[in-house]
């Protein structure tokens, strides 16, 4: 996949306590990877709030002493990010809250998915320990508003 | 723990001899300014919530200082909004002044700017002379 052109890509795997007081870790690291990138200085913005958001999300319903992963890929003009948490509930987020609502501002494509895969603490389905994931992909040149 | 990159302080605190004591009817009183700095995010949120709660009470004006916000994101807005909420329950008035561009960006992404009365004066009432 993604192998088209013959461009390498990158990734990037940042794994940091599932704790508000690591986030601004991962929005210095997302500044760093847009940078790389040549993303401008807006988008690069637009990326960290995003980023953050995305995290803080999840972390609302992280298990407790879990950690939070954060994958990026970096493409031709773009970066592709995926934040995973296991989460308490196995569900993917309401949309309806002003951290949707922003992400999905910022963030060209936006999307949640619950992993088929057995969490940590039991059976797929189970709903706890159910690792939940937002991905989303911010093209460089196709700004927010 | 100790939240880094993030810090509020208080001017003018009517409990420690400031000038916004709140006198009759509390009309005319003098602003407590709440200057916040640095990184308003998750992390930041609940001890930036302790100080707005203390100090947003009936009749009071509190003129939340939003020049030195490097960063702010829904969770940190949640806090605001949920001290103008009270704002408004309890009479009393709450300012946004002089916010940054990292402020004025987050309320008109969450759609929220006019919850709020913002002052872009960038006369910080309270923190000097007076007028």
């Amino acid at each position: 996949m993604g192998q088209q052109n013959g461009a390498p890509q990158d990734f990037v795997e940042v794994r940091i306590p599932a704790e508000g007081a690591y986030l601004s870790v991962l929005r210095t690291a997302t500044a760093g990877l847009a940078a790389r990138l040549d993303f401008t200085l807006d988008e690069i913005e637009d990326l960290r709030i995003a980023v953050d958001e995305a995290c803080a999300i999840l972390l609302t319903k992280a298990v407790p002493g879990s950690g939070l992963t954060c994958r990026f890929e970096l493409r031709d003009g773009a970066l592709a990010v995926d934040v995973s948490v296991p989460t308490l509930d196995g569900k993917t987020p309401a949309r309806d809250t002003f951290a949707w609502t922003v992400l999905a501002a910022l963030a060209g494509q936006v999307d949640a998915y619950v992993s088929e895969a057995a969490g940590p603490d039991g059976p797929a389905g189970a709903g706890i320990g159910q690792t939940v994931t937002i991905s989303m992909l911010k093209q460089r040149g196709v700004g927010a508003p | 723990m100790a939240v880094e990159g993030f810090s509020v302080e208080v001017d003018n605190d009517p409990d420690r001899g400031g000038a916004a004591a709140v006198t009759g009817d509390g009309k005319g009183a003098a602003a407590v300014t709440v200057t916040v700095a640095g990184d308003v995010d998750l992390a930041a949120a609940d001890t930036l919530w302790s100080v707005l709660d203390e100090y947003v009470r009936p009749g009071a004006h509190v003129v939340v200082d939003c020049s030195r916000v490097a960063f702010l994101d829904s969770m940190g807005l949640r806090t605001l909004i949920r001290a103008q909420h009270k704002a408004a329950a309890a009479d009393a008035r709450l300012t946004l002044a002089a916010p940054s561009e990292a402020v004025l960006r987050v309320l008109q992404l969450a759609g929220v700017a006019d919850l709020f009365v913002l002052d872009i004066s960038g006369d910080i009432s309270g923190s000097g002379s007076g007028r």
